[in-house]
Parts: C-alpha cells; structure tokens; sequence
C-alpha cells in the first residue's frame, strides 16, 4: 500500500513533514514543487517534482492536473494525505477518481478555510482544520488538535 | 542579533522593511531578508531571500526573529523554542492576497506563543523586551493518533480485499 503525500513547499511542506509518526509507518511518494527547504525536509525520501509556481496559475494547474492522473496511475496510492496549497487540488481529485481516500489537513496558519480547502472538501474522506472553533464553519471538518503548537 | 524575516511571498512587505533601519538604530545587529520589498534597509546585513538551512541557522543564533505570521516563518521560530515578534501582512496595503495573517497572528499572540506588532512603530519597544524563549513546541499526539489509525484501517481493508 503506498500512502501519496502532497505540499507546496513552505509552511505546508513543513507541517507535512513534521507528521512524520504518521507517514513513516506507510510504503509513501512525495510530490512538492523544488525549493531550498525540500532538500532538508525530505532526505532520503522519494520525491516527485510537480510544476511551480502553483498559485494562481492556469498553465501550471492544467501541467499538474496531467501529473497527477500519470502518478496516481502509476502509484495506485490507497490514501492521498496534503497540507495544500493549490498543488493539492488535481492530486486530491484525481485520487478519488483512481479510488485513494483523501486526507486533507488545512494549514494551521488559517483560522478558517482556504479555497484550497474548499475546492477539496468535496473529495475529501478526512478534512481536518487546525483551530477548534473552525469546526462548526466548515462541513466535515473534524479538529484533532494542531501539529505544532501543541507542548509536547 | 535581531532577524527580520519576510519570508517567500512574492508581495511586497514594505511596512515591515522600511522599520528595519529603526531597530539598528538601537546599536543590536540586524540581519533582514527582505524578500520582494520595493525598499532596501541602509543598516542591516541584508538577503533577498535565504536557503531554508540558512535561514534556521540565522534564526537559531537571534537574539528576536521578527518575521510576518506566515506558518512556515512562525512553525520554524517555535520549533526552536523561540518567541516571535509577528506583523501581520494585511490585504489593505496589498501585503498579501487575504486577511489571514491577521487572525492568525492575533490568535498567537491570545495564546501567548508570540507577541503581535499591528503598528510598526511600536516594533523596537517591543523588541528591546521580547520574553524568553519557550519549551519546545511539538506535534499533537492526538491528530497523528487519528491519522495514523485512519490510515491504518484503509489499508487493512485493502489488505484483505486483495486477499480474498
């Protein structure tokens, strides 16, 4: 079973990796955009580079959308678990069309949701945000605590 | 030293830029990058933008990191067990595409992760008596739990679906 994950690189990048009690129990892919922080977050792991900038541009959007389809044809993942941002969105859809249960935790830096968010939350088994009080604002979202500002 | 950090947005953050030169003015050393800023600070150890490494390199040896409340900048501070001063980016002054900024950092600062800097002229008081660091800041046992037993019984039911 392969467990696909999925960040724009920054801060959704690196609240992805620091779950890594979740995803290094699972036979896993990558997929981000290259960046400086990509190297230091994800040594030794498989990585996939997808098209950059994500944000806002169609050109790249429809280059990733054909991306995704070719992994997840490829992988066959069984879970598609992503942090955002707009890299997520053709790789949570065609997940579900290849049948992956997709998990979609919102950043923790929005006290809401993101479009990111809400252009996945139709495919998404698991929508997670980060702030309890977003839970009532957002259909299916759940709050199981936040990565980072929790003490440990 | 004090590091002011803007982090990788491609919108300007010219408020916060133009306040560096006002925290040299102290006599503490002031390393700024300063990403898109239409505005360069006279006397600061200036970057345009800094290697993930360098950056955490940078942020492990400051004294204050002042930086903007995008997660990547705040999520790296607190791992360190550093107390951030935040400005918020705000949408008015084309700062950044949204308000979110805002919210966020104001609900660091209730929390009492990071102090918030709405009005940057109050930015070099603030940052003469910044508090302490914090104790390590960490992944929520709760939320991997849950992802972890979630993912876990997707895959036993794949397991057993190709099995029989």
């Amino acid at each position: 079973m392969i467990l696909l994950l999925v960040a724009d690189p920054g801060g959704h990048l690196f609240e992805l990796a620091g779950l890594r009690d979740v995803w290094s129990r699972f036979s896993r892919a990558w997929v981000t955009v290259r960046a400086s922080d990509v190297d230091t977050l994800l040594v030794d792991e498989r990585v996939i580079f997808a098209h950059g900038p994500t944000r806002r541009s169609l050109m790249n959007l429809v280059r990733n959308s054909l991306l995704a389809v070719g992994i997840v044809r490829r992988l066959r993942p069984a879970v598609v678990m992503t942090t955002g941002a707009a890299l997520s969105v053709p790789f949570a859809w065609a997940g579900r069309l290849f049948g992956a249960r997709v998990v979609y935790i919102e950043c923790s830096g929005r006290v809401g949701i993101s479009v990111t968010g809400r252009l996945i939350a139709p495919v998404a088994d698991r929508l997670y945000v980060q702030w309890p009080e977003v839970v009532p604002q957002v259909s299916k979202a759940r709050y199981a605590g936040t990565i980072f500002l929790s003490r440990r | 030293m004090i590091l002011v950090t803007v982090g990788v947005s491609n919108l300007p953050f010219d408020r916060l830029v133009a306040a560096v030169d006002g925290l040299a003015a102290e006599g503490e050393t002031v390393v700024a990058q300063y990403g898109a800023a239409r505005t360069r600070p006279q006397r600061a150890v200036c970057f345009d933008y800094l290697p993930f490494v360098e950056l955490q390199e940078w942020v492990s040896k400051a004294r204050v990191v002042v930086c903007h409340a995008g997660i990547g900048s705040v999520a790296m501070c607190l791992s360190t067990g550093m107390h951030p001063v935040v400005v918020p980016r705000v949408k008015r002054l084309g700062e950044s595409v949204d308000g979110h900024q805002l919210t966020f950092g104001r609900r660091l600062g209730e929390l009492g992760l990071a102090t918030v800097v709405e009005d940057v002229s109050e930015l070099a008081r603030v940052v003469r008596s910044v508090p302490p660091h914090q104790p390590r800041t960490g992944l929520s046992r709760e939320l991997a739990d849950e992802l972890l037993e979630y993912i876990g019984s997707v895959r036993a039911r794949r397991e057993d679906y190709e099995s029989g």
